[in-house]
């Protein structure tokens, strides 16, 4: 089963998770901060466990990829208060620390 | 103050979401392997992925909206909420099926889906040139 959830922060702003259950357990999830440019929704954080490791992705304002980090996972209800208490600075942030 | 809107992807809705993935990415494989070379660098593919995995089992897909912008509330209007209602009674359409069934002008029917769209209010896909609106919205609700 797929759940998907979007937040919107605001205007132009969205959390975003998308979280793959198989036999009710969590397999796959993708959490992200997206911001509106034009008419497309670029991403500029995304943490997922898609390649079998927690991890979080950083892109520039144009959606390009930046770099990888590892990072345990959190829980979604975390990620909607971290982006939208930093919202766009956060990909200046150490997340790390957050 | 949020408003809270649910929605559920029947088989109708899944089949233009996956035409539209394919025509994006390709197939599973390519999917799958693209995932694997460049994950990272293409964000839009592990969406795909898990869509792909849902698809393949026939598993439900499910959506909640969350939103925090009271400007939200300047979107909504009657003949917005006919159209919800219309797309939720006849399943996918496209902008231009959509303009026509309803009898009105096409450029009011892709204004009123860009600003819905814009509030996440309705989940629009790229499908060939054509924008169509997916989904079946079960509820809207207000929490004050």
């Amino acid at each position: 089963m797929l759940k998907i959830k979007r937040v919107l922060i605001a205007q132009g702003e969205i959390a975003e998770s998308w979280e793959y259950y198989k036999n009710e357990h969590l397999k796959y999830y993708i959490y992200a901060y997206k911001i509106l440019k034009g008419r497309k929704w670029n991403t500029l954080i995304r943490w997922d466990n898609l390649n079998g490791m927690d991890h979080v992705d950083i892109y520039d304002e144009n959606g390009n990829f930046m770099e990888s980090k590892e990072f345990p996972r959190r829980e979604f209800e975390d990620i909607v208060k971290i982006v939208s208490t930093f919202r766009k600075n956060i990909i200046a942030m150490d997340l790390s620390n957050l | 103050m949020k408003v809270i809107i649910k929605r559920e992807f029947k088989k109708e809705h899944i089949t233009v979401l996956k035409k539209s993935i394919r025509r994006k990415y390709g197939r599973f494989e390519k999917v799958k392997a693209l995932l694997a070379s460049k994950g990272c660098a293409s964000p839009g593919i592990g969406e795909a992925y898990l869509i792909y995995l849902c698809t393949m089992n026939e598993e439900p897909i499910e959506e909640e909206v969350i939103i925090k912008d009271k400007k939200v509330f300047n979107v909504f209007s009657a003949k917005r909420f006919e159209m919800i209602d219309y797309i939720n009674n006849h399943g996918p359409l496209s902008l231009k099926e959509l303009a026509r069934k309803t009898g009105r002008d096409y450029k009011n029917v892709y204004d009123d889906i860009c600003a819905m769209e814009r509030f996440l209010i309705l989940n629009v896909v790229k499908s060939g040139k054509e924008k169509v609106p997916i989904g079946k919205i079960n509820s809207i609700e207000i929490r004050i």
